[in-house]
């Protein structure tokens, strides 16, 4: 299927992504439920749109999105909107988060649509079953990053407004801090789980692929990096005791780390691990 | 500085992982190819051996704790019993009307929906689950600690190098066959004792709708007989104990004679050489120096090539010939290129005769020993496991114990969750007051 048909599927999306975004933002300043369920419908509206594309991708080119600049990171995008989606189902309570989430996946999936879009073959290294582990992890763990990151960013907004002083608003229909602050642990302590996977797939994979199964090159570095500053978080909860503001801060600093190591590493540096990202030619 | 103290400091330990995430960081930003580099200097072998102790001695601390946790989950005796009656976490009054007997039945019902199995003594219940994943932490990071030993003690005794497989050659394991190699330490040149050798080069190989382009297939001997036998790609290589063999690269090898007149060969050689975008033949030119009677005089360098065509079938030998210059050994002008067929021989000086025996291909194999490989897949998979139950898990225990006093029946209760969930907590409390549908005092 075409090229073009892709891209005006792409293209719907982000238009729905930005109505979404104007919805959960327009239903928290006037504290409207019925406004942010409808940018919650709308997201998912869009996030049918954006599956569609990237089916008609798949078809065509006969891999996931995951080679290229264009593919890797609009299929962020799409993981930011699923885990709201997901998250926001299973807790209704939490729609909230589509205020923090959408705005991120718009600018992401627009950042992708900037990008070369020509179709890549998945041959030689990438052809191995490792490649769907090792990419399905980095996506799980960035959505469950993510989540902590909403998580975090709705505790301290709501602290620095009184927490939760005023009645009847948006943000005071979420559970209490103490629950947000818990989630958000909870959601960072699974991505942390999940980037471990992760990198030991791509470790395996290295082994299987290039005789080595850690080579300091700076994207296995920098997911490394990553996975210890959570693991610092980690530790600093569970044994230091550190909750509430300071816990939020960190999780609220290390989602840049985590898109700065997934998509910016790769770019910037020039190794045989970033051709996943820069293309195969 | 008491170094123990220091070890177990979870302070210590935090800024241990910050310094390490610090040194990482920046020693990407460093110019230069070599990333690895940063990595043998003394001050991050210093910082990984100190945070590997720190990982030890913290698994040590938690070992103690899960065995002392562990056995107070279990503890059911009269200590228990008296803490329980005299100073509870929790106290619910019965209303007069409930049975009291079938308060502990209902609260038995209710736990063991919980998950918790249930130990029941006169009026007395224990629950208890989870215990288990006390240990998740310790195993944890004793695996990490594990990890560190095992990934130092591989990379010590590693051996990484290329070896040149030409078609038909067997080749052994063995340190002067390699091209380039890089031994461990300790290492010892204790290679595996096998033999490669390549049986075919498919220059269009095809599998699984993948076209891997030249792909050798590549035979393992021990002993002269041959263990294994695989088409060597990408993501499929040999690999036959501590042994794994990578493709790297093609080229044509041009097998010699240097024969003695009047004596005929006096000995072969195999020249490999490598694929070229800078010269017209589409070869690199190795020289190489020759003598087969002995005499220094009669030395001859001797540069050779081979021409290659470039196309659908990635460039294969043009044909079955060399392009040869030879030029007396001290001198550094060679003479005129000529080609020479398979077959064919050269005059060389003193009476010697260069032949070209044959124009084939050859492989360069990226050759690695190294043991460890698996045992740290293993130490991986446990360290994962054991932190996502560290995290996800919970242990879990709950006393409770019908009393009777002046106020008049109640229930007393203790509950501990190992992450010290208020939800648990709550959840008992419900159960409780379900069963004796009275506020809690």
């Amino acid at each position: 299927m075409s090229l073009t048909v892709e891209i005006a599927l792409m293209w719907s999306a982000i238009m729905v992504y930005a109505l979404s975004s104007v919805l959960f933002a327009v239903g928290a300043v006037f504290e409207s439920r019925k406004v942010m369920a409808a940018g919650l419908w709308i997201a998912i509206v869009g996030l049918g749109a954006h599956t569609m594309a990237f089916g008609v991708r798949w078809v065509r080119v006969g891999h996931a999105p995951f080679l290229g600049f264009y593919e890797v990171v609009s299929a962020y995008a799409w993981a930011t909107v699923a885990a709201l989606v997901l998250f926001a189902l299973l807790r209704p309570r939490f729609r909230a988060l589509g205020t923090v989430m959408m705005p991120v996946a718009l600018l992401v999936l627009g950042a992708s649509m900037l990008a070369d879009k020509t179709d890549e073959i998945a041959g030689g290294t990438l052809a191995s079953w490792w490649l769907t582990v090792h990419v399905m992890f980095a996506k799980l763990s960035y959505s469950s990053f993510i989540i902590a990151f909403a998580l975090a960013v709705i505790y301290l907004v709501r602290s620095s407004a009184g927490g939760g002083g005023r009645a009847k608003t948006i943000l005071d229909r979420l559970p209490s801090q103490e629950v947000l602050d818990d989630l958000s642990y909870r959601a960072a302590a699974v991505g942390l789980i999940l980037l471990a996977i992760m990198i030991a797939a791509g470790a395996i994979w290295a082994n299987e692929a290039w005789g080595r199964y850690w080579g300091w090159d700076p994207i296995e570095t920098w997911s490394l990096v990553t996975w210890l500053v959570y693991a610092v978080y980690v530790h600093l909860r569970l044994t230091l005791g550190w909750r509430g503001k300071r816990s939020a801060w960190i999780l609220v600093g290390a989602l840049p780390l985590v898109a700065f190591s997934y998509v910016v590493v790769p770019v910037v540096y020039n190794s045989i691990h970033g051709a996943y990202i820069k293309g195969m030619k | 500085m008491k170094v123990w103290p220091a070890l177990r400091s979870r302070r210590v330990a935090v800024l241990l992982l910050v310094a390490f995430v610090a040194y990482a960081a920046l020693s990407t930003i460093r110019p230069g190819e070599d990333f690895s580099k940063p990595y043998g200097s003394p001050l991050f072998l210093g910082l990984i051996g100190w945070l590997t102790l720190s990982t030890a001695a913290c698994a040590w601390e938690r070992t103690s704790l899960a065995l002392r946790l562990g056995r107070g989950m279990r503890r059911t005796d009269e200590s228990t019993a008296r803490r329980l009656a005299s100073a509870p976490q929790r106290r619910v009054n019965l209303l007069p009307v409930v049975d009291a007997s079938s308060v502990l039945d209902e609260v038995t019902r209710a736990l063991k929906c919980e998950g918790l199995r249930i130990e029941t003594a006169d009026r007395l219940i224990h629950g208890r689950a989870g215990e288990w994943t006390l240990w998740a932490s310790p195993v944890f990071h004793w695996s990490l600690a594990a990890l560190v030993v095992v990934i130092s003690l591989g990379q010590l005794t590693r051996s990484e190098g290329f070896i040149a497989l030409p078609l038909g050659e067997r080749i052994p394991d063995a340190h002067e066959s390699y091209m380039v190699v890089d031994e461990g330490r300790w290492f010892h040149e204790r290679h595996t004792g096998l033999s490669l050798e390549m049986v075919k080069l498919d220059r269009t190989y095809s599998r699984g709708g993948v076209n891997y382009g030249p792909t050798p297939l590549v035979a393992a001997y021990r002993n002269g007989v041959e263990v294994r036998r695989t088409w060597i790609h990408p993501n499929n290589p040999l690999r036959i104990g501590a042994l794994m063999a990578h493709y790297a690269d093609y080229g044509p090898a041009v097998v010699v004679g240097l024969e003695r007149q009047g004596a005929g060969e006096f000995g072969r050689a195999t020249i490999p050489l490598d694929r070229s975008m800078n010269t017209s033949s589409g070869t690199t030119a190795e020289e190489i120096e020759l003598t087969a009677t002995g005499n220094p005089a009669d030395s001859v360098k001797v540069r050779i090539q081979v021409p290659v065509t470039r196309g659908p079938v990635n460039e294969a030998p043009a044909t079955s010939r060399a392009i040869v210059e030879t030029a007396s050994v001290g001198s550094p002008d060679f003479g005129a290129a000529i080609v020479i067929s398979e077959g064919e021989a050269l005059d060389l000086p003193g009476g010697q005769r260069l032949r070209i025996i044959e124009v084939k291909d050859w492989v360069r194999v990226s050759a690695v020993t190294d043991w460890s490989v698996p045992v740290i897949y293993g130490l991986l998979v446990l360290a994962i496991a054991s932190l996502a139950t560290a995290v996800l898990g919970s242990a879990r225990r709950v006393s409770v114990m019908l009393v009777a006093d002046e106020s008049g029946q109640a229930i007393h209760a203790a509950t501990w969750h190992s992450r010290r969930s208020s939800g648990f907590a709550e959840r008992v409390a419900g159960i409780l007051s379900e069963a004796a549908t009275q506020e809690e005092k």
